[in-house]
């Protein structure tokens, strides 16, 4: 029951175009090959088409048929055919279910009693009323069927509608949150601001250094180089030159006195001018201690590993 | 779009190529035909699975070079069924790659409005067309499909097997009889609507002339 199952599924997969090359002509030389494989072929189809047809398949599943059978009119009739089959047999099913119910009315019980004259004119009634209800009885169910019909595709529209309006609401919140974020940032940005210019000092023009990635292989090979740190200074702009550019992007991490990290910047991709590559990495003022700050620099290679180029000392001297 | 138009094509079917396919089927002409017409319905399929837009053709096309090999002396290896796989598959790689054979995806073409009210006068027509076809069958026929079809779900498997116990049939020979009904509406319904709009749904070339075991069986 399982298998037989598997192997419908597998066989649904093929009919919407989903299976992998290599499984698809397998199951093809299977059919071609072997008569009961490609009725069970067919069955898998009619059921999918006709299931389609009675609008018994989800919105996914819909999609996933229209998209193959809409797009080539051969298989496109196919499916026409399955609709319209489902809506006459729905018709006719009720036109008989509803001239079963004239026929099990018993007259014949009730005329025994009449005069002959009166039997015989009381024999055309139920005749003529018979009459006028299957004809009632199959316009309501042409009628019925028609409307379901319709009922299903307005279903299906409105169940399409209510996704759409779900990912836009889905969109609109990601965007509050995002707005919420850039305000809150916007904020914090507006409130260091005013603080530097209460400080008194309106120089938040960054502060200059210029470090070779030599110092970082040899410290203390070229001194120890020293940054002065105007009051008001918000940010530390550092030119680190790079003699030998091999990696994609750098990384820079500043290191407390207790040896963990004070500030880390990850992306730092390298630059060129005349005097040769360079990256440039901007420090938060307040993240630099008075005296001897450790400056770590890495490489990262395109598979995103980080390789160590060395450690400098630089000596911040605050104003 | 993907009718074959190869320089293969163009060479004629000689009776004897076909004579020799039909005698590779069966040693019996009569059962050779019902072979012929069987491998030709499952192309025609394999075609239309494979998305193609003239299945017909194409497998006529296959059975057409499938003869002349044969004709030509070529060596089969398993049988005639397993070459004319072999042909169909060349024949659908060959049209699928002509220039003129290309889809486009839905993102590239330009939207046009649907003509809605043509088509629900074209799906009233099929309904109308169909109630004709059906009532057209005979009782055994008709009272079978409007059975087969009947129901949903569970209650559909269930009522197919009764259905099938009460014909004295299996499962299997149930669905046969009921496609074999289906398939004759649907090509009814087909030439109905055919006769109304004044031409196929779908255009095709003229077909290739081959000649066929005991003619037409439409």
């Amino acid at each position: 029951m399982k298998q037989t199952q598997e192997s419908e599924d597998l066989i649904e997969r093929y009919l919407l175009g989903e299976l992998p090359v290599a499984e698809r002509i397998a199951l093809e030389n299977e059919y071609l090959a072997d008569k009961a494989k490609y009725d069970q072929v067919c069955r898998v189809e009619d059921d999918l088409l006709y299931r389609y047809a009675r609008g018994a398949l989800s919105q996914a599943e819909r999609e996933r048929v229209e998209r193959q059978y809409l797009t080539n009119p051969w298989r496109r009739r196919h499916l026409e055919f399955a609709k319209a089959l489902a809506q006459v047999i729905d018709v006719e099913l009720a036109t008989r279910s509803a001239a079963k119910r004239i026929t099990d009315v018993s007259w014949r019980s009730q005329l025994g009693a009449l005069p002959r004259g009166l039997r015989s004119v009381l024999r055309l009634i139920p005749a003529i009323a018979a009459l006028l209800v299957v004809s009632g009885g199959t316009w309501l169910a042409i009628e019925t069927s028609r409307l379901r019909v319709r009922l299903r595709e307005a279903q299906h529209e409105l169940e399409a509608q209510q996704q759409r309006a779900q990912t836009q609401l889905r969109q609109i919140t990601e965007l509050e949150t995002q707005y919420r974020r850039l305000n809150e940032e916007h904020e914090s940005l507006l409130a260091q601001l005013l603080a530097a210019e209460k400080t008194g000092s309106s120089r938040l023009a960054p502060v200059f250094l210029t470090i070779s990635v030599e110092a970082f292989r040899s410290p203390g090979a070229q001194g120890t180089q020293a940054l002065l740190i105007p009051p008001g200074a918000a940010v530390a702009r550092l030119r680190l030159n790079l003699p030998e550019n091999v990696f994609p992007s750098y990384r820079v991490t500043l290191i407390a006195e207790d040896g963990s990290e004070a500030f880390r910047k990850n992306g730092l991709k390298p630059r060129a001018d005349k005097a040769g590559d360079f990256v440039i990495v901007n420090l938060p003022a307040s993240r630099l201690t008075n005296g001897d700050n450790v400056l770590s620099l890495s490489g990262v290679s395109p598979k995103g590993e980080a390789e160590p180029l060395g450690k400098s000392i630089l000596k911040v001297i605050r104003q | 779009m993907e009718s074959v138009s190869s320089p293969e094509k163009e060479r004629e079917l000689t009776p004897d190529a076909f004579t020799k396919l039909l005698a590779k089927l069966s040693a019996d002409p009569e059962v050779a035909g019902v072979e012929y017409e069987e491998l030709r319905r499952r192309l025609i399929k394999f075609f239309e699975w494979r998305g193609a837009f003239f299945p017909e053709d194409l497998a006529d096309e296959t059975l057409n070079r499938t003869a002349r090999k044969i004709d030509g002396g070529e060596e089969i290896e398993k049988n005639v069924i397993a070459l004319a796989l072999g042909v169909a598959h060349f024949v659908f790689l060959e049209t699928s790659r002509r220039p003129d054979n290309r889809r486009a995806t839905l993102e590239e073409l330009i939207p046009i409005a649907a003509p809605l009210e043509h088509r629900l006068e074209d799906d009233d027509l099929r309904v109308a067309s169909l109630r004709e076809c059906l009532h057209s069958l005979s009782k055994e026929s008709r009272e079978l499909i409007i059975e087969y079809y009947g129901e949903e779900g569970r209650a559909k498997i269930d009522d197919r097997k009764a259905l099938a116990e009460k014909l004295g049939i299996s499962l299997n020979a149930l669905f046969s009889r009921a496609k074999r009904i289906r398939d004759r509406l649907e090509q009814c319904v087909t030439r109905r609507l055919k006769r109304k709009f004044g031409g196929p749904s779908v255009q095709r070339p003229p077909a290739p002339k081959a000649p066929r075991p005991g003619g037409d069986p439409q």
